[in-house]
């Protein structure tokens, strides 16, 4: 009883390593298909619960990250199922999609996330004013299209366009940058 | 950065950025675009990480499994609903039976008021028993904005825009409400954590026994008035006091006309809250000229307050002020008291 105990305390201690390694990536991999804020931390948890009950299942010859995704992208699917208003696009398509691209991101050099995803913040400068003030409203602001609208004094369409190519152009910086490094078609 | 974008990806809106947008059918997505479409949408999800509210919702949710693993029920390969599922089914359930109750309730007593102020007590009661909150505040000029100088374009206008949110803090040569960090704890405690100039903070508070100001190289005042040090502001607005935000409620049940009970949700979620709008009372010329609240259907926690035609000082044009729950992790034992905010050893001076 006491041995099975300590294995398990010692199972945890090796979860948790894995947790923490994976919880920015995991972040990010719903947060691209999932609108609501409080759902994507309700199937972040589901998802590493799940990961935990099933750990016995877990190949440990293979990285864990491909894995958990796995796990997530069955919740995620679920998770439309049953309230498609929490959602962004989301498919079977684009979930194999991000899955590919965040393999790639793990591949890159660095030890933490903010390591491997460091190009952003040189996209970010390198965005033209105008782009650059529609994405910080929008994200460190906080702010919806209507009000981003407002302080820039744009139209709500011009503001919503303006966000988009903002991200576009960040995108097509990454894909620069290697970090959206061209994907082979999925065998 | 200048590689020709995908025209017929520019005509799929695929991220919503306000409330009444939707992401597109996956059906009318052209084949071939569901990656770039994935690509934008996970430039979103690492900007949110970068630059919004999500850097710290990994280390969240690694403690809240942890907790979660700590109930013997988590152990591998326990059968079993874990925690968060639990709490999920929860509240789907107090939220449907809220929603019932809500819905009998209206049809039975519109138009009186008692649900109205019902709702009202509601997140009252939620306030005073509530642990610590976090919320951001924001101030935003209402209504159309003042004029430009001349041959001042949109150009000039966004690199304003873009510079004072750069340069923040530190705009105006005084402490900004617009970016500060309201701490609370049940109904009493607060601290405000305001932007001044060079980066540099002011803070003020009250600890459930004394209210205290922390400014950068200068002495920190306490006082044994609860209403010193609030934030300074017309004698009109003072009398409703940002930081106070129980004053505030006590405020809008009894002097303000409760002109809509209703579910709405938060700009940018899909999930409807409780929502409850507070109107100035004909007659009455104090500001602000209306308020806003966002609820928790089943807890009452206050996740949102926006207050509308609020006049501050050094802005002459009327304001919309917003306060957004930003987390309910627990703060240190003693963050409500001054000595938190300060180096040991600077000088407290009592006033009157």
């Amino acid at each position: 009883m006491r041995l099975r105990l300590k294995q398990t305390v010692r199972a945890q201690e090796v979860f948790e390593i894995l947790m923490r390694e994976n919880a920015d990536m995991l972040t990010a991999y719903l947060r691209a298909v999932v609108r609501n804020p409080a759902a994507v931390d309700d199937l972040f948890q589901e998802a590493m619960l799940v990961a935990w009950r099933r750990l016995d299942d877990y190949d440990r010859t293979r990285p864990f990250g491909p894995w958990l995704r796995g796990i997530a992208a069955r919740l995620v699917l679920a998770h439309q199922r049953s309230s498609r208003k929490d959602m962004l696009f989301c498919s079977e398509e684009v979930l194999a999609h991000l899955d590919r691209r965040l393999e790639q991101i793990s591949r890159r050099p660095g030890d933490t996330w903010d390591q491997k995803v460091a190009a952003l913040r040189d996209c970010l400068r390198r965005l033209p004013d105008g782009y650059r003030a529609a994405v910080e409203l929008r994200y460190r602001g906080g702010l919806d299209a209507q009000s981003v609208a407002d302080r820039l004094a744009l139209s709500i369409e011009a503001a919503r366009k303006r966000l988009q190519r903002a991200r576009g152009r960040l995108a097509d910086c990454l894909r620069g940058k290697g970090v959206f490094a061209s994907l082979e078609p999925p065998g | 950065m200048s590689r020709p974008r995908d025209d017929s990806l520019s005509r799929i809106r695929a991220l919503p950025d306000g409330p009444g947008d939707t992401p597109p059918d996956p059906a009318e997505v052209p084949a071939g675009l569901a990656g770039r479409i994935a690509d934008e949408q996970l430039v979103h999800a690492l900007l949110a990480r970068e630059l919004g509210d999500a850097r710290q919702a990994g280390e969240r949710g690694v403690r809240a499994v942890l907790e979660a693993l700590a109930e013997p029920a988590a152990r591998p390969g326990r059968e079993g609903r874990q925690p968060v599922v639990q709490r999920v089914l929860r509240r789907t359930a107090v939220a449907a039976a809220a929603g019932l109750v809500l819905a009998t309730g209206l049809l039975l007593l519109i138009p009186s008021e008692r649900p109205a102020h019902a709702a009202v007590d509601r997140i009252l009661a939620a306030f005073d028993g509530a642990a610590d909150r976090t919320y951001r505040i924001l101030v935003e000029p209402e209504g159309a904005p003042p004029a430009d100088p001349p041959r001042r374009g949109r150009h000039w206008r966004e690199k304003q825009a873009l510079r004072r949110l750069l340069e923040e803090p530190g705009r105006g040569g005084r402490a900004e409400l617009d970016g500060a960090i309201l701490y609370l704890r049940g109904g009493r405690q607060f601290v405000l954590v305001r932007p001044a100039p060079n980066g540099q903070t002011v803070v003020n508070g009250h600890d459930g026994r004394q209210s205290w100001l922390v400014r950068p190289k200068r002495p920190v005042l306490v006082s044994s008035d609860p209403r010193a040090f609030r934030i300074p502001m017309p004698e009109a607005m003072a009398a409703v006091p940002f930081v106070d935000l129980r004053q505030t409620l006590l405020r809008i049940r009894e002097g303000y006309r409760i002109a809509e009970v209703s579910w709405r949700p938060l700009p940018g979620e899909a999930a409807t809250r409780r929502y409850v709008l507070a109107e100035r009372k004909a007659g009455d010329r104090e500001p602000p000229t209306s308020v806003e609240l966002w609820a928790d259907p089943d807890s009452g926690l206050l996740r949102r307050i926006v207050y509308h035609g609020a006049r501050t000082r050094g802005r002459p044009q009327p304001q919309r002020i917003s306060l957004d729950l930003v987390s309910t992790d627990g703060l240190p034992d003693d963050w409500f008291t001054h000595s938190a905010h300060h180096d040991a050893g600077v000088e407290v001076e009592p006033v009157p």
